[in-house]
């Protein structure tokens, strides 16, 4: 059942993510951050790899995938317009925990998180604000794999 | 919303099945399958409204509720998608064309499909709970032009237990309707959402205040579901969910089905979810 293939652009600066950043912290966050945009089927990062970056999804659809027997590679989790890639760079030892590829053509802004996070050390009042908006992303994370937990649908 | 067929009175007798004969039976997935019944009599067959139930009877081994999941406007075709997950589902599921079974109702209150006409409208369903949903969605499509958006959000576990899944592949196709399908992980090909479905509450366009939600599924699913469109400012009052419990009279006497103060089989099965909400956080009732 392929999905239909809507391109919707964002103004990424009023995305949930960042819309509630001071104008300040705005520009800060955009001076590191680079328009990029992937193919239908291109890599984006993989499991194990260093995470060096995080992206803003403009449009598309991020598809992440773990890989282990003897089910092969799995499909968690879809990642769309106005969504946060990658929180892996937050955290030690700040490696990519899955794979994720564009699984319809994405257009995205890519973040520095080495020099996200120097700023992010040198300025608390930033460093922050910028937490509290990934905070709530890190929770519905959590709260969709506890749902998917419970595995819902499965009657016995 | 009933056809032009002659409403046909229910039988004076509630408790009273009517026969019905299998026309044709349907696998839709594994354990699941969907009956076409006539009435075996020759007798016109009973009108009915979406989210209504009927007591599908089977002679020596029991009766269960099954919710209608067929269009309210055929209404000679009454239509029922069964899961075998029990002694009789089981026994159900080996019946093929001609069988007769009995039939009583239809019952209990339907999705109030013609108080919101003129709103958006967002189907929230999940795994079997696509098929008592599926009787407002056909109303919909038939009236189209009395709704603004119309939008159905499908979760299933993985993309082999997509319930109707050639139907929701030709409604996708529909210009004038969104029609959002995820699934809860999967393997090999799939290119759709991958997640539980309150996530795509997220990810649809509607006006929540002049926005009405169905939801049907699982309790859990119904609850996260609720959730997510009140936090996106659709007001309690304007969710509706269908409950499924253990009816047995389908008449409000016998009890068997009560939830709090409500009789599932006669207040529900679809309720409006701020009266009913209470219930979904009481453990074991």
């Amino acid at each position: 059942m392929p999905e239909r293939e809507e391109q919707q652009h964002l103004n990424w600066k009023e995305q949930p993510l960042v819309k509630d950043l001071s104008p300040e912290h705005l520009e800060l966050l955009a001076n590191l951050a680079t328009e990029t945009h992937f193919e239908a089927r291109e890599m984006i990062c993989k499991e194990g790899e260093s995470a060096e970056h995080f992206f803003l999804i403009k449009a598309g659809r991020v598809v992440l995938e773990l890989y282990g027997q003897p089910k092969g590679h799995m499909k968690i989790d879809t990642i769309e317009s106005g969504e946060v890639l990658g929180w892996s760079w937050l955290v030690e030892p700040r490696k990519w925990h899955f794979d994720a590829y564009a699984s319809l053509e994405v257009e995205a802004v890519r973040f520095d998180a080495a020099k996200v996070r120097a700023l992010m050390e040198d300025d608390a009042v930033f460093g922050f604000a910028l937490m509290q908006q990934f905070v709530p992303v890190i929770m519905d994370r959590l709260q969709s794999t506890r749902l998917r937990l419970l595995d819902m649908y499965h009657v016995k | 919303m009933l056809s032009e067929l002659q409403r046909t009175e229910l039988p004076a007798d509630p408790m009273l099945p009517r026969p019905y004969r299998i026309q044709r039976v349907r696998r839709e997935l594994p354990g699941t399958f969907t009956w076409e019944l006539a009435p075996a009599n020759g007798d016109l067959p009973s009108s009915f409204e979406p989210g209504q139930f009927n007591m599908v009877y089977v002679g020596g081994i029991g009766e269960i509720p099954v919710s209608i999941s067929g269009d309210p406007a055929n209404p000679e075709k009454m239509i029922h998608t069964i899961r075998a997950v029990g002694q009789l589902t089981r026994a159900m599921e080996t019946f093929g064309r001609h069988t007769v079974v009995g039939l009583r109702g239809p019952f209990g209150t339907p999705w109030p499909v013609d108080e919101i006409r003129g709103r958006d409208v967002v189907l929230v369903s999940g795994g079997l709970g696509l098929a008592p949903l599926r009787p407002a969605f056909y109303h919909l499509l038939q009236e189209r032009e009395a709704y603004n958006r119309i939008i159905l959000l499908y979760g299933a576990r993985d993309p082999d237990e997509i319930l109707y899944r050639d139907e929701i592949k030709q409604w996708r196709r529909h210009l004038d309707l969104d029609v959002e399908v995820t699934v809860d992980s999967a393997l090999g090909r799939w290119r759709g959402h991958v997640g539980v479905v309150p996530e795509l509450i997220k990810r649809v366009d509607f006006d929540p205040e002049r926005t009405t939600g169905l939801i049907c599924g699982p309790e859990v699913m119904m609850k996260y579901s609720a959730i997510a469109l009140i936090n996106r400012g659709v007001a309690a009052e304007n969710l509706y969910v269908s409950m499924e419990r253990n009816m047995k009279c389908a008449v409000g006497f016998c009890g068997h089905c009560q939830l709090g103060p409500h009789f599932v089989c006669k207040d529900g099965p679809v309720f409006r979810y701020d009266h009913i909400k209470s219930a979904f956080s009481v453990r074991e009732l």
